[in-house]
């Protein structure tokens, strides 16, 4: 009789065993399948996850020039000219509309693969004006970082009450009503970047023709306070710079509105000031590089190609002079640099606003 | 047998499509369903001058035949 | 809190590891803990209106079990019922709103169920209290029912129940079932109910019928949907609730659609209100009195009848406290009444005219069926009796198709629409199988892993990314929670 109880039991212990590994597998197959159903969901379009996707495929500690900031930047540090030109690996790690904070916790994943010679921080957040990031730009700035702690930072800090940081860590339930948007190229590896290709660097081109003039502007040193959350994490940004010993360098990009933002800028740099940070501002309207702003912009604040190209050159030159900037050209290791740029002057042609085509007027 | 007989004539009478002698899950089978048991339930109380309190409709009372014929006698003798 | 929530689904994790931690004999406690903490947080007013009406249902069944006393009876069903329905009438009455306790009609029911089965010698009273405290209080069931009995689930509840790997897988896939149901099917076609009642001056009659047609489903989905992910858990438990839908759109007649909706309201009804009042000495007396004018059958028909007829208007009024409820429960009532009625003239119909009894006849009994029980739904989700008969006239009204595209997206998006509609086909097909073969999720619990995983994990992703929830969607509450 006990004998049978006890084979019993070591029967049944068997079969709970067995129950548990069976449950443990399931578990871990649902979280492989929806891990992957939200990589598929997330919207790979220009503005931001893609860039920060494509930033780990970059080789260790090749990155020597690392932009860091919005749109504006994306669309105007040409990374392919800027290695054509000068033989500097640079990559564009920029989100639309990307406020400090994304940038602080960003620049801290980023630092963690690579050790760039010179940051590159855009300058533009310094007029926004809003404390809390919306909905979609939380999704497309922060859920392409992989650390969970930086991550998880951005979208705290992005959200006015940290309790909808669980909807964002989750990710379904902010992201499964992407659905709706999802095409083929959705559930490729690596993300589709808009038929960019493996070797991109972050760059995205604006390819359109807007006429603007050039702003009048009152070039003084009149300050004015930005947005308290932006100017917390831009100290923020400046101290990890220091602390990791990495040179960065404010970048403020030509643009069309520039009237309204001097005085913001010019407390931005104020503040860097105190870090020992400097930069340079590109609407100083006493450089002169050959930016036509009939010609060279998109929209009244993104460069198109022809306005990159041109910017980039500058760019190109200063940091050349301020910074010691290998010539990465011929070196093995940087070969998807040199495939990226070939490709892009290959297709430059095609670019509406190149600057190359001429309409043949009748 | 004669109160048998009384009482499938009485069933008949509420539903003559079934065949009362031979089914046993009457309820079970939903050959019978709540309607048919208040009509039955009127029709026994009327048939034998009994009076079936409402706790005693489940489905073990009402099967079958023989179920319905206990019941009838619990009752009958109070 | 909501049952759709991730709170719930940490407290269902949590009650799940607490409850087979526990040693066999007390793993109830685990059960009760749940079930306060749930209460708790659902409201303290309910909960405390919980645990009195459980205190008064613990004393009241020990002394009806020592006095079998009718009018002890009286009283504590006056206490539990007279309580629940003053909180009902209370906005009826002044307009203000009382803080309707979670689960207030269910737990209600099941004491009073409790109760009159102890008097009826059918259960024996509990002497400890915090048993029918959760037999009321019962987390799963507080949001939606269904209602069980003392001898259903009184012992179930207390007696601890071993780890059984087919319970956690049944009850797990009952629970993914219930959750498609309702986030996939039912949320998705809330919109369509809505459109309806916009009071849109000129809508088509093929709208309005689609719309309502959708608004019968939707709402099997979301009460079904519901059911099935507490008793899902439930299952994971160990503890088995019964069912309380059985694909009742495949009943061949309006008694049958009650038998297969909201079953365990109609057993309820059936037990404590139909058949007492049917063996009432009143019942007897009022047959008798018309046995030699009408008939004996007729005779025996009609106290059956009209007590049916009552049923039905308790229970619209149970749904909902408003004038459709009267035209809602008076309609099934008179149309059950009427069948009841004219069964021996249908029967010889029957015959004289030999129709067969299955055949081509199912098909149109189970049309006839759908047609009765859409009548009513035009009182079910409509806010008057008004509204209700106005739609209703619409829908014979004008039958102009070229708005058809404009209509129908209005109301959501077309690819909405596919997935609704794909959906749909899912149940439909899953439903069919179901009506063959009685329980799926056990057979399907017990089929090979290849065949079962692949199935599980992608209902997992349809509802992670179909189903209507999170930022961006409005949650609609489960339709039969306010009760």
């Amino acid at each position: 009789m006990a004998e049978a109880t006890i084979q019993q039991n070591t029967g049944r212990k068997r079969v709970l065993a067995a129950f548990w590994a069976r449950l443990v597998c399931f578990a871990l197959l649902t979280l492989a399948a929806l891990w992957y159903t939200a990589y598929v969901l997330i919207p790979k379009h220009d503005y931001g996850v893609c860039s920060m996707m494509h930033y780990y495929r970059q080789p260790r500690d090749t990155v020597d020039v690392l932009a860091v900031g919005t749109s504006i930047a994306y669309a105007g540090i040409n990374t392919n000219v800027l290695w054509e030109e000068y033989g500097i690996a640079a990559y564009d790690l920029c989100s639309a509309e990307q406020p400090f904070w994304v940038t602080y916790y960003t620049l801290q994943e980023a630092l963690k693969t690579q050790t760039p010679r010179v940051i590159l921080l855009d300058a533009k957040p310094a007029m926004y004006t809003k404390d809390y990031s919306k909905r979609g730009r939380i999704i497309m700035s922060t859920f392409g970082i992989r650390s969970l702690d930086n991550r998880l930072g951005a979208i705290r800090a992005c959200l006015e009450d940290p309790a909808d940081a669980m909807d964002y860590l989750l990710a379904f339930p902010v992201l499964h009503s992407e659905y709706k948007k999802v095409g083929l190229g959705n559930f490729a590896y690596p993300p589709e970047n808009g038929g960019r290709g493996g070797d991109w660097k972050g760059f995205i081109e604006e390819d359109a023709v807007e006429q603007h003039s050039k702003p009048s502007v009152v070039w003084n040193n009149v300050r004015r306070s930005i947005n308290a959350r932006e100017e917390e994490y831009v100290r923020l940004i400046f101290s990890l710079a220091q602390e990791k010993g990495i040179p960065l360098m404010l970048v403020a990009m030509p643009n069309p509105d520039y009237a309204n933002d001097h005085m913001y800028f010019n407390y931005l740099w104020s503040i860097a000031g105190e870090y020992g940070v400097t930069g340079i501002n590109y609407n100083d309207p006493s450089l002169r590089y050959g930016l036509r702003y009939s010609s060279d912009f998109a929209d009244w604040q993104h460069l198109n190609v022809k306005g990159s190209i041109t910017f980039s050159r500058k760019l190109g030159e200063d940091l050349k002079a301020l910074y010691d900037l290998p010539d990465r050209r011929g070196d093995p290791a940087y070969e998807s640099w040199a495939a990226a740029a070939d490709a892009w002057f290959e297709k430059l042609p095609t670019f509406e606003s190149s600057g190359m085509i001429t309409e043949e007027i009748p | 047998m004669d109160d048998m007989q009384k009482l499938l004539a009485v069933l008949v009478e509420v539903k003559d499509d079934i065949d009362f002698e031979a089914e046993k899950a009457l309820v079970d089978d939903g050959l019978i369903d709540s309607l048919d048991l208040t009509q039955i339930m009127l029709a026994l109380d009327e048939a034998f001058d009994i009076h079936i309190p409402a706790g005693e409709i489940e489905p073990e009372n009402f099967n079958s035949a023989e179920a319905m014929l206990a019941l009838v006698r619990q009752y009958q003798k109070q | 809190m909501s049952i759709l929530s991730i709170e719930f689904l940490a407290l269902v994790g949590a009650v799940l590891i607490l409850y087979y931690a526990l040693p066999l004999k007390i793993r109830w406690i685990a059960l009760l803990a749940a079930s306060g903490v749930f209460a708790a947080l659902s409201g303290w007013q309910g909960a405390a209106h919980l645990t009195a009406a459980a205190l008064v249902a613990w004393g009241g069944g020990l002394a009806l079990q020592k006095h079998r006393s009718r009018i002890l009876l009286a009283v504590c069903l006056t206490a539990e019922i007279g309580a629940m329905a003053f909180i009902k009438l209370y906005p009826l009455l002044t307009g203000a709103m009382l803080a309707i306790p979670l689960g207030l009609s269910y737990f209600t029911f099941q004491l009073a169920g409790y109760l009159i089965d102890v008097y009826r010698g059918k259960a024996r009273a509990a002497s400890n209290p915090l048993r029918v405290l959760l037999f009321a209080g019962y987390f799963l069931q507080l949001p939606q029912g269904p209602i069980s009995t003392w001898k259903e689930l009184g012992d179930q509840l207390t007696e601890g129940h071993r780890l059984e790997p087919v319970n956690i897988v049944s009850g797990f896939q009952r629970m993914l079932w219930g959750f498609f149901k309702k986030l996939v099917i039912a949320d998705r076609l809330a919109p369509v109910t809505e459109a309806l009642l916009k009071e849109e001056a000129a809508l088509p009659g093929w709208f309005v019928l689609g719309g309502v047609v959708l608004y019968a489903i939707r709402l099997y989905a979301d009460f079904s949907g519901g059911l099935d992910l507490v008793r899902g858990v439930s299952r994971m438990l160990g503890i088995g609730l019964p069912e309380n839908f059985r694909r009742p759109f495949f009943a061949q007649s309006v008694a049958e659609y009650w038998r297969r909706w909201h079953i365990t309201l109609g057993a309820w009804f059936r037990s404590y209100v139909l058949y007492p009042l049917v063996t009432s000495k009143a019942a007897v007396r009022l047959s008798r009195l018309v046995s030699r004018p009408l008939g004996k059958k007729t005779a025996r028909a009609l106290p059956s009848a009209l007590a049916t007829l009552l049923v039905f208007l308790l229970i619209g009024v149970w749904h909902m406290m408003s004038w459709n409820a009267v035209v809602f429960g008076g309609y099934f009532g008179l149309v059950m009444a009427a069948s009841l009625l004219m069964e021996p003239l249908w029967k010889t119909l029957q015959r004289t005219l030999c129709l067969p009894k299955g055949g081509w006849m199912r098909p149109l009994r189970l049309i006839r069926t759908w047609i009765l029980v859409l009548i009513a739904q035009y009182f079910a989700f409509t806010n008057s009796p008004s509204q209700g008969f106005s739609l209703l006239r619409q829908t014979f009204a004008s039958w102009d198709f070229h708005r058809f595209t404009e209509l129908c997206t209005g109301v959501m998006p077309g690819l909405e629409w596919l997935i609704a509609g794909i959906a749909l086909v899912i149940l439909l097909v899953v439903d069919l199988i179901c009506e063959k073969k009685t329980d799926l999720c056990d057979g399907l619990a017990r089929a090979r892993i290849w065949l079962r995983w692949p199935l599980l994990i992608a209902l997992i992703i349809i509802i992670a990314v179909f189903g209507c929830y999170g930022e961006g969607f409005d949650s609609a509450a489960f339709v039969y929670t306010q009760f």
